[in-house]
């Protein structure tokens, strides 16, 4: 007995040395002591910074993010720039988002992911952990924990994110799903009402089934019909006809047939390469044209051309102020140019229409039905009205989505992880569950990893607000009051220009603060007869065939309002010819002919500079030399540094510089 | 102690695993895009190649051959990129000091502007290492 | 060397400090050994003499000790645990984290904390069997089987309340499908289950009184019981045993000074007669203790041993919206949460009524005074049948339940 007890004596002794050593020997300990071998400094910062200062455990607890990071009691060199090349777990934090996003008010895990309450390498989920739903994310797709708090749609410190948000909007995702709310929920598609006068049954039947045969940058997705399905949808689509009297209706037979010769010269010079892509050339806002002619039928265009916001009441598209002469002109011309061959549907499917009037009713009652299982109405509506919730489920959290819950079909040969079903699911959504509703959208290999990176981080946690970053400064558009607003919004500026960041981008002009840049005679026939400032560029200000009222109503309304009190409205200095003599100097010396033309020669990069004494204000010109990024971010001008001089001089010299002369 | 413990589980489990079935790799497939694209992603290689293509590519052409569309009105022609010989010679600190006050701080052509208002000092960067690396894809 | 130790051990021993901690002089003689039981605390919970049948190993199996000794360690490392948990919502999980990451030995004193409790329930119920299959509970003890009965609810209770302090995935749903069970009671019980989760889902109200019950009350019952448990083996004349064989000395005392002490006062005295078998008892300290000693030794190294290489499953935060399928109960709930697959009645409330009913019953049914003390006697076979089939069918449906139930509580197979 005695034996018996002394030997398992021994053994309890041991147990609770092996309880000991397991303390002792645990994997931090042994880092940290590694750490000081390599670090002659030891546990002293080169700041004198409190926490990384004794061995220890060490936590960042992010009460506001609901987190406690212990990365840093491994990770000891994150915020010290002298270990930037020191070994794995010691080495400096790459570039410089800590000095954005202080880890001591942050933490790690909030972007990283992974369990922050761990302080051995398996057990901080590096890799994928059991019983860890938040897997430290690949660096490949890092940005995606931004999006988490920046709610804005885009974040500048993460391009991928934001390509990742825009494509998101692009591709019309809201239309079926529920996503946070900075995607804007807005139709993507035309209106449907009164399709059936636009276009023929033939056209309908091979756009619905790919609608990238007709327009190879659509972006109408393909939804994988069967030829049943497309002919009840042509059948309701065709049904809708009522739409049929603008106010300047333009009789069904025209009297007399369009000039094709005078319509082109039309189309040429109202710039509708500037929008509508043809031949590949142009701009990217509005459809191609390239087969328009097989798709319209004619007396419709001529009535969309005399009445564009009747048919479009979101005003995308100007309304030119064509006569009816023009209208039959250009629809002639288009007709004839933009067409190839006529469409015509197969035997199969003219098998598959309806006989009589009670067939054709159920098609169209069926075809209604489809129009909301496969969500049409997400990008189209009828007559400005939806007819069915969104289809899709909602992607607020989709980030947060457990992978255990992930149905992979027959794809057991991927590794099972959320971003990996995500990018297949977007990019074939199929490939999971043939009976899936969700469209093709062709998306490329990086167009559907940068949406995968952007939904990775729609997640719904216990953020405190003050971490959130909300859309801040992108001002709503509100329409302009008086007569200037409904010029506005029938020329549609807003479609090319932007002001305060909201429209489009096509044109390089932002309006906010035109008033101060321009000059207003040149403003007011610039507006009656634009001419090419920038040459190289396909986006070009289209002819409005405006008059000479509305043209001087709209140039006093932008020298009078869209201004900026930084500016100077009137320039101080006295531009004498011995400053311009020196500016002139300056202007050869510093090569600014590479890139603009003066005096007949030059490059074409930036704008001419022949006329611009006569179109640009002194004030204007002075204050972008000084500072060009102030004014516009995205510009390539470099900023060279002027003095105040400096930019006086070169003021003085560009002033000379009028055309008329 | 626990890792032991993983360590005769882990052996346990091939053993199993063994027996039954041959687990084969499975595809990592958003890592393999992502490994693809390579510059296309977002390294400081990449980086320098979207400053590159903004304000450079003009003059000095999308393969830094110096054939942009700009270059026929210089006089000099704009830099080589893919002269291996000629970058090799280069170091950095002239590419930078190039890039950053222009043409004429280093003795060469005024017609290349300075950068270093318009550029912060890690886009200067990640320039240099995207013109360096230039030299070496060709 | 040695004499000059034996000289310091002698006067430290004969000093007063040492004789007002220790009453008995060296362990040497059969008083002493019988004085360090009756003046030590813990060990006068011991006679100072014990049946020789009663010591014999393989008759008890040592399984109530161990059950207690399970229990103080339970105690220790709760109070230890109980230091840095906080038993709300949203810091319980989090504690636990710090414990298991970076409070000292906290992983160990956790999964010690872990493993005791799972084997306390089973000794427990080990210990039951070897009360019934040796006939321990025949007259006069079958009021302590009663409290025995008492105390296996009390370990499956505390066993039950622990298991949702984490707030893990694990404990939310074990606990969710736990309880649901005790609703499938007619009439009351949608009401037993509010009543026991303060509330009618798994959330701050149960977490708070699943603390309160798993760290104040039923420990608090359990030392009751465990009390009166102890006090009744002593009363009813130490444990059980066979048939005691040979003539018995009769001895006459004689109160001194012809009286006897009652409950409450000095009463005239009367002669007490007893009947003695000295060659059947042998004294506590020299056979009982040192196998309780090796007992303990080897059941804290082992306890040590699994403690350091396994560690106590710890899942994702408890998440409501996220259900675990199949959600299980724990297992000692298992085999009945596989007959409630079959009918919620039969498993949710006939089958642990009848359980606990006939278990509190038993000892007054089965009342035959033969073969007490004997293991399995052919003599008992119809009883012993019984109870061991329904020993062995419950733990078949646990292992069941526990190995072979996947998702939608489909039969699957573990490998």
């Amino acid at each position: 007995m005695k034996t018996a007890i002394c030997i398992s004596g021994v053994l309890l002794f041991i147990s609770f040395l092996l309880i000991l050593q397991d303390d002792f020997n645990q994997q931090w300990k042994q880092v940290q002591q590694r750490f000081a071998t390599i670090d002659e400094n030891r546990f002293y910062s080169a700041d004198g910074d409190a926490y990384a200062a004794e061995p220890g455990v060490k936590q960042i607890v992010v009460s506001g993010l609901d987190r406690v990071d212990r990365c840093t009691t491994c990770h000891l060199g994150v915020q010290e720039s002298k270990y930037a090349h020191a070994v794995a777990p010691f080495t400096t934090h790459p570039g410089d988002m800590l000095r954005i996003h202080d880890p001591k008010e942050f933490g790690c895990t909030a972007c990283h992911l992974g369990q922050g309450y761990a302080v051995s390498f398996e057990t901080a989920a590096h890799e994928k952990l059991e019983f860890w739903n938040e897997t430290m994310l690949p660096r490949e797709l890092l940005q995606a924990t931004c999006g988490t708090c920046h709610l804005s749609e885009e974040v500048p410190a993460a391009p991928q994110l934001t390509r990742g948000r825009l494509l998101i909007r692009d591709k019309g995702c809201s239309g079926c799903h529920d996503l946070n709310n900075f995607f804007e929920d807005t139709p993507r598609g035309p209106d449907l009402e009164g399709i059936g006068n636009k276009t023929t049954p033939a056209w309908l039947y091979q756009w619905l089934k790919n609608p990238r045969a007709y327009l190879k940058d659509s972006r109408m997705p393909a939804f994988r019909l069967s030829d049943h399905e497309i002919v009840s949808l042509m059948e309701f689509l065709m049904s809708l006809n009522t739409k049929d009297s603008p106010p300047r209706l333009i009789k069904e037979q025209p009297s007399e047939e369009g000039n094709e010769d005078d319509g082109g010269t039309l189309v040429s010079e109202s710039r509708c390469i500037s929008c509508h892509a043809i031949h590949g050339r142009g701009g990217k806002l509005a459809p191609e044209l390239e087969r328009v002619g097989d798709k319209v039928r004619e007396e419709w265009l001529a009535n969309f051309l005399r009445n564009v916001h009747y048919y479009q009441p979101e005003k995308v598209m100007l309304e030119y102020n064509f006569t009816d002469r023009n209208a039959l002109d250009i629809a002639a011309y288009v007709l004839g140019e933009f067409s190839e061959e006529a469409y015509e549907l197969p035997d199969s499917v003219e098998a598959l229409l309806p006989r009589s009037e009670s067939q054709r009713k159920d098609r169209i009652e069926q075809g209604r039905k489809l129009m909301a299982k496969y969500g049409c109405d997400g990008c189209h509506t009828i007559s400005g009205k939806r007819l069915s919730p969104r289809v899709g489920p909602k992607l607020t959290n989709i980030g947060s989505r457990l992978e255990s819950t992930l149905d992979f079909g027959k794809m057991t040969d991927v590794v099972p992880t959320l971003y990996n079903w995500m990018y297949m699911k977007v990019k074939q959504p199929a490939v999971f569950d043939s009976t899936s509703i969700m469209p093709d959208f062709h998306l490329t290999d990086r167009e559907a990893l940068e949406i995968t990176l952007a939904l990775l981080g729609n997640r719904e946690l216990e953020y405190s607000e003050e971490y959130l970053v909300r859309e801040s400064e992108r001002s709503l558009y509100r329409k302009p009051a008086g007569a200037f607003g409904e010029l506005f919004e029938r020329y549609s500026c807003i479609s090319c220009h932007s002001i305060d960041k909201y429209g489009g981008d096509i044109s390089t002009a932002p309006l906010t603060i035109e008033g101060s840049k321009v000059q207003y005679e040149w403003l007011k026939d610039y507006l009656l007869n634009p001419s090419a400032i920038r040459p190289l560029l396909a986006e070009r200000m289209p002819r409005f065939r405006m008059t000479e009222r509305e043209a001087a109503l709209m140039a006093d309304y932008i020298k009078k309002v869209y201004v900026s009190d930084d500016i100077p409205g009137f320039f101080e200095y006295e531009l004498t010819s011995q400053s311009a003599d020196a500016g002139r100097r300056l202007f050869m010396e510093l090569g600014c002919r590479s890139c603009h033309i003066v005096e007949k020669t030059g490059g074409y990069v930036g704008p001419q500079l022949d006329d611009v004494g006569d179109r640009l204000e002194a004030g204007w010109l002075f204050s972008w030399l000084r500072s060009p990024l102030t004014y516009n971010a995205e510009t390539i001008h470099p900023d060279y540094g002027f003095s105040e001089e400096q930019a006086k001089q070169l003021t003085a010299y560009l002033m000379t510089k009028r055309g008329a002369q | 102690m626990t890792r032991r413990a993983a360590g005769v589980v882990v052996l346990a489990w091939a053993f199993l695993a063994g027996c039954t079935e041959d687990s084969q790799p499975k595809r990592d497939i958003v890592m393999d895009v992502a490994a693809a694209m390579g510059e296309g992603f977002d390294t400081p290689a990449s980086r320098g190649g979207e400053l590159y293509s903004r304000y450079c590519s003009v003059c000095h052409g999308a393969t830094g051959k110096g054939d942009g569309f700009n270059a026929f009105n210089l006089n000099p022609k704009p830099r080589n990129f893919s002269d291996t010989a000629f970058v090799r010679q280069l170091d950095t600190t002239l590419i930078r000091e190039a890039i950053s006050r222009g043409g004429r701080a280093v003795g060469l052509s005024g017609l290349m502007p300075p950068w270093r208002y318009t550029l912060t000092k890690r886009d200067i960067d990640d320039l240099v290492i995207y013109v360096a690396k230039l030299s070496a894809t060709e | 060397m040695k004499p000059f130790l034996e000289t310091w051990v002698r006067r430290l021993t004969a000093g007063r400090v040492w004789k007002s901690f220790f009453r008995h002089g060296p362990v040497n003689t059969d008083l002493n050994r019988s004085l360090v039981i009756t003046s030590n605390v813990a060990l006068h919970l011991h006679p100072v003499k014990v049946r020789r049948d009663s010591v014999r190993f393989w008759y008890t199996i040592g399984l109530g000790g161990l059950s207690f000794l399970l229990f103080l360690v339970l105690v220790i490392t709760g109070i230890l645990l109980a230091f840095y948990y906080v038993p709300s919502t949203t810091l319980a999980y989090r504690s636990i984290k710090d414990i298991d990451n970076v409070v000292s030995y906290g992983r160990i004193l956790r999964n010690m904390h872990r493993w005791a409790a799972h084997g306390m329930v089973i000794t427990v119920v080990l210990h039951m069997c070897r009360v019934f299959f040796t006939y321990a509970f025949a007259n006069p003890r079958e009021f302590n089987w009663v409290i025995g009965v008492f105390l296996l609810l009390s370990t499956i209770g505390l066993s039950f309340t622990g298991y949702l302090l984490p707030w893990d995935q694990l404990a939310y749903w074990a606990i969710t499908v736990g309880t649901s069970m005790a609703s499938y009671a007619p009439v009351v019980g949608e009401k037993i289950r509010y009543v026991l989760l303060g509330g009618n889902v798994v959330g701050q109200g149960a977490l708070i009184r699943f603390y309160v019950l798993h760290c104040f009350v039923l420990p608090a019952a359990m030392i009751g019981l465990l009390a009166v448990h102890f006090w009744r083996v002593r009363k009813d004349g130490g444990i059980s045993g066979p048939q005691l064989v040979g003539t018995p000395e009769r001895e006459t005392v004689t109160a001194f000074p012809s009286k006897s002490y009652g409950l409450m006062a000095i009463v005239p005295g009367q002669d007490i007669t007893a009947e003695r078998y000295p060659e059947h008892y042998v004294l506590t300290w020299t056979h009982l203790i040192p196998k309780e000693v090796l007992a303990t030794i080897i059941a804290i190294a082992a306890l040590n041993l699994v403690s350091v290489f396994f560690n106590a499953p710890l899942e994702e935060l408890a998440d409501p919206r996220v259900t675990p399928n199949p959600a299980k109960a724990p297992w000692y709930f298992l085999g009945l949460q596989e007959l409630v697959h079959y009918s919620a009645l039969v498993g949710g409330v006939l089958l642990p009524a009848l359980t606990v009913i006939g278990l509190l019953c038993i000892p007054y049914l089965d009342t035959r005074r033969e073969a007490t003390g004997v293991w399995l006697s052919r003599r008992r076979l119809v009883p012993n049948v019984i109870f061991g089939l329904f020993v062995v069918s419950m733990t078949v449906l646990i292992i069941v339940g526990t190995f072979f139930r996947g998702a939608n509580w489909a039969f699957v197979t573990p490998w």
